[in-house]
């Protein structure tokens, strides 16, 4: 039996400082910004985190679920008129990936490489309805390969101040390491024993386009071989919350519930991802990895409260 | 017409619903004979068929219900307008059913029911299914554009909507063959089910020689004589391998459960393959039967219907027949030595050798299906014992009345209070059996 793996670890909004932002960045003016850096040769000055809360008011757009269950629809609808977890997490990337595009942000957004996701949905989110949206970084820490930090959502009922939604979001930077920490070791894994397959994903190769056109994150990892090898990928990938709204297609009940989602391997497009589901005491577990070369690709689970 | 006074839907008592004959057109293998071949070409003639053989030119029936699982949205009164097409009464009522493979036993059973609680005295239940002629649609964002397209109110509008089509708009969306929930097909589904009961090759392919072996045997000694209508120059189904043996089968390439490796054990052979066809049962009260001078062969006793849950990894996909079967035998006090003949339906070989050693497995039994001991073993030599789906296909919707008729013959010749059992496996994770006697 595969389980995620995810950091315990809880928010801490204290002394953060708030940046109102009026409207949400797009995802696209960050990574040109970001790019743009990357040409510039700007590094970041410092090793530290800025101790920042962005925060703005959004909505979940009836437009944006729509959309979201077409892409998805094939594999189960979500079926209830609140928003899916996955479009709340769609509305807040772009205020994140602005804060992380910041240049005193001190690990390079482009090249960053998601570990894992958890989300707490503890309420349904109205759909069309404004909503306070903050995003902070925390708990910058030594890992194996370089550097990783903590990148939180908090979503709000901005009338009641009512917590709805948030999300806990761990990328590692290989390019930084924390001066004076210690590496700690590469932590010893159990080989990868394929489960029984119980299902099947076919993600073609323009998966990454759609999920693109859906969520604004155009990465170039995920668009395209060329634009994708560009960046020093063997061939575009697929994007890491796809396979995440493809696990909980079918399967969001109304609230409280949780899922996280730990991303072993890429999933290098076009593929078929070979998945098992199974239930688990009180939560539901979901494997997915590559047949061929038996390879996890991630390990995720959902629970009901 | 309806007897009103002492109706079961009127307060009176439960009366049987006997099976009085079928009919069916030979099936095809798909993409040949029948290509040219509509769903509604091949009910109505199976209707008119049926029709023909018990004299029931210009009747009015209680009702005619069947269903295609591969249905075009045109055809939304598929069943009324194969009626119109046929010498029945205009008066006579038709509906469409839907629920896959188990479509034709839910259409059977549905009629039954109606005659059973006295809401109609005679009726026809039946199925039909085109591979050659399915559906197909337009995708998602050709079909969006289209709708915009159709709301688009000035012409300036419509050019701009029309500007965005593209070639890929225009490439078709064939019905799927393939579970929604999991991205697997039905083969693949029933490849991991056959695995996890150890279902051999040989145990498989003995299943498919069997089963051509045995319809062979049943067209040669004239069993389908009553029950058939030539169509379109087929006078039997033109899948039929008779000279089918171990040794051919044996060299069949695997075609589904690849990622198995050396224990993968299904091929083409043990396999059913996609097939074009129609079938129709007449059902009526004892009461119909007799006034129109017409032979009883069974009683159609009861049916049951089940669901699995496939989706987490919980129950093979065609396994719902499993928590069928003992349901419907329990509520009768029975249990599979008092059953005569079993037909289960051979979606796959995997699927009868996988669906007999369940219902024989302790473990099962008690973790799954939660009884106290096993229900027992199959004797194989009562089973399927005029051929099934390897042999005949399976045009998924006609299944459930080809076995109806056909059993209900194989009854009426055992005799009196003889006992028959149909299981037919489902997508989605369904399953209907059902519950015949001897008359």
């Amino acid at each position: 039996m595969v389980t995620p793996n995810i950091i315990d670890s809880d928010p801490k909004t204290e002394s953060l400082r708030i940046i109102s932002v009026n409207e949400t960045p797009s995802l696209t003016s960050s990574y040109g910004k970001v790019a743009a850096g990357v040409i510039r040769r700007k590094r970041p000055m410092a090793v530290s985190l800025p101790g920042t809360c962005w925060e703005t008011t959004d909505v979940i757009s009836r437009q944006l679920v729509d959309d979201y269950n077409t892409l998805l629809s094939a594999s189960g609808d979500v079926g209830h008129n609140s928003a899916p977890s996955l479009t709340a997490h769609i509305t807040a990337f772009g205020l994140s990936t602005a804060m992380m595009a910041e240049r005193g942000f001190p690990l390079p957004l482009l090249g960053m490489v998601h570990l894992q996701h958890k989300v707490w949905h503890m309420s349904d989110i109205p759909i069309d309805q404004p909503l306070r949206i903050a995003t902070w970084a925390q708990n910058l820490a030594p890992h194996h390969a370089g550097t990783t930090v903590e990148i939180w959502v908090q979503i709000f009922d901005p009338t009641t101040d009512k917590l709805l939604w948030q999300s806990m979001a761990l990328y590692l930077s290989q390019s930084v390491k924390l001066p004076g920490a210690e590496q700690p070791p590469r932590p010893a894994r159990e080989p990868f024993r394929p489960p029984a397959m119980t299902a099947q994903w076919h993600l073609p190769k323009d998966i990454g386009r759609r999920y693109a056109a859906v969520s604004g994150d155009r990465n170039p990892i995920h668009l395209s071989n060329i634009t994708a090898k560009a960046l020093g990928m063997p061939s575009a990938i697929a994007h890491g919350m796809y396979a995440a709204g493809r696990m909980l297609a079918g399967r969001e009940t109304p609230a409280p519930y949780t899922w996280a989602i730990e991303f072993a391997s890429p999933m290098r497009l076009p593929t078929k991802v070979a998945v098992n589901y199974r239930h688990a005491n009180d939560r539901q577990l979901i494997t997915g990895w590559n047949a061929r070369k038996e390879k996890l690709n991630f390990a995720a689970e959902i629970r009901l409260h | 017409m309806t007897s009103t006074s002492n109706a079961a839907s009127a307060g009176g008592s439960l009366r049987p619903a006997v099976v009085l004959g079928g009919n069916r057109i030979p099936f095809a293998r798909a993409h040949g004979a029948y290509a040219g071949a509509s769903n509604q070409d091949m009910l109505t003639s199976t209707l008119e068929g049926l029709i023909a053989r018990f004299g029931l030119q210009g009747e009015q029936l209680g009702e005619v219900v069947a269903g295609a699982v591969m249905k075009h949205s045109a055809d939304f009164n598929l069943t009324r307008e194969s009626v119109l097409g046929t010498s029945l009464a205009a008066h006579t009522p038709a509906h469409d059913v839907q629920t896959a493979c188990a479509t034709g036993i839910e259409t059977v059973g549905g009629i039954a029911n109606k005659i059973r609680l006295g809401q109609i005295d005679s009726g026809i239940g039946g199925g039909v299914d085109t591979i050659s002629d399915a559906p197909l649609a337009f995708n998602n964002e050709a079909r969006e554009l289209f709708m915009q397209l159709n709301r688009a109110r000035t012409t300036q509008d419509k050019i701009k909507v029309a500007m965005k089509l593209r070639p890929k708009h225009f490439a078709p969306l064939a019905p799927q063959a393939g579970e929604v929930r999991t991205g697997l097909s039905m083969g693949e589904h029933q490849a991991l089910t056959t695995h996890d009961w150890g279902v051999t090759r040989h145990e498989q392919d003995e299943i498919a020689m069997n089963s051509h072996k045995n319809m062979a045997a049943a067209y040669e000694e004239g069993f389908f004589n009553d029950l058939m209508t030539p169509f379109r120059g087929l006078d039997r189904d033109n899948n039929m391998r008779p000279g089918s043996d171990l040794e051919s089968l044996g060299k069949l390439r695997i075609a589904f459960g690849k990622q198995l490796g050396e224990e993968a054990t299904m091929t083409a052979g043990n396999s059913t393959p996609m097939t074009d066809g129609a079938a129709a049962a007449l059902l009526s009260s004892e009461d119909w039967a007799q006034k129109n001078n017409l032979p009883i062969l069974a009683e159609f006793v009861d049916f049951e219907v089940a669901a699995v849950d496939f989706v987490n990894g919980q129950d093979g996909l065609l396994m719902a027949p499993t928590y069928a079967i003992p349901r419907i035998l329990d509520r009768h006090g029975l249990g599979l030595e008092d059953i005569d003949f079993f037909e289960i339906h051979e979606a796959f070989a995997g699927t009868v050798a996988a669906t007999m050693k369940a219902l024989a497995d302790e473990d099962y039994n008690k973790n799954v299906l939660g009884r106290d001991k096993a229900l027992g073993q199959i004797d194989p030599t009562k089973l399927n014992i005029k051929g099934s789906s390897l042999a005949a296909g399976h045009p998924f919707a006609a299944t459930g009345p080809r076995i109806v008729a056909s059993l209900s013959k194989m009854l009426h010749e055992k005799g009196p209070g003889s006992l028959g059992l149909i299981s037919v496996c489902a997508a989605g994770g369904q399953g209907a059996v059902a519950l015949l006697r001897g008359r």
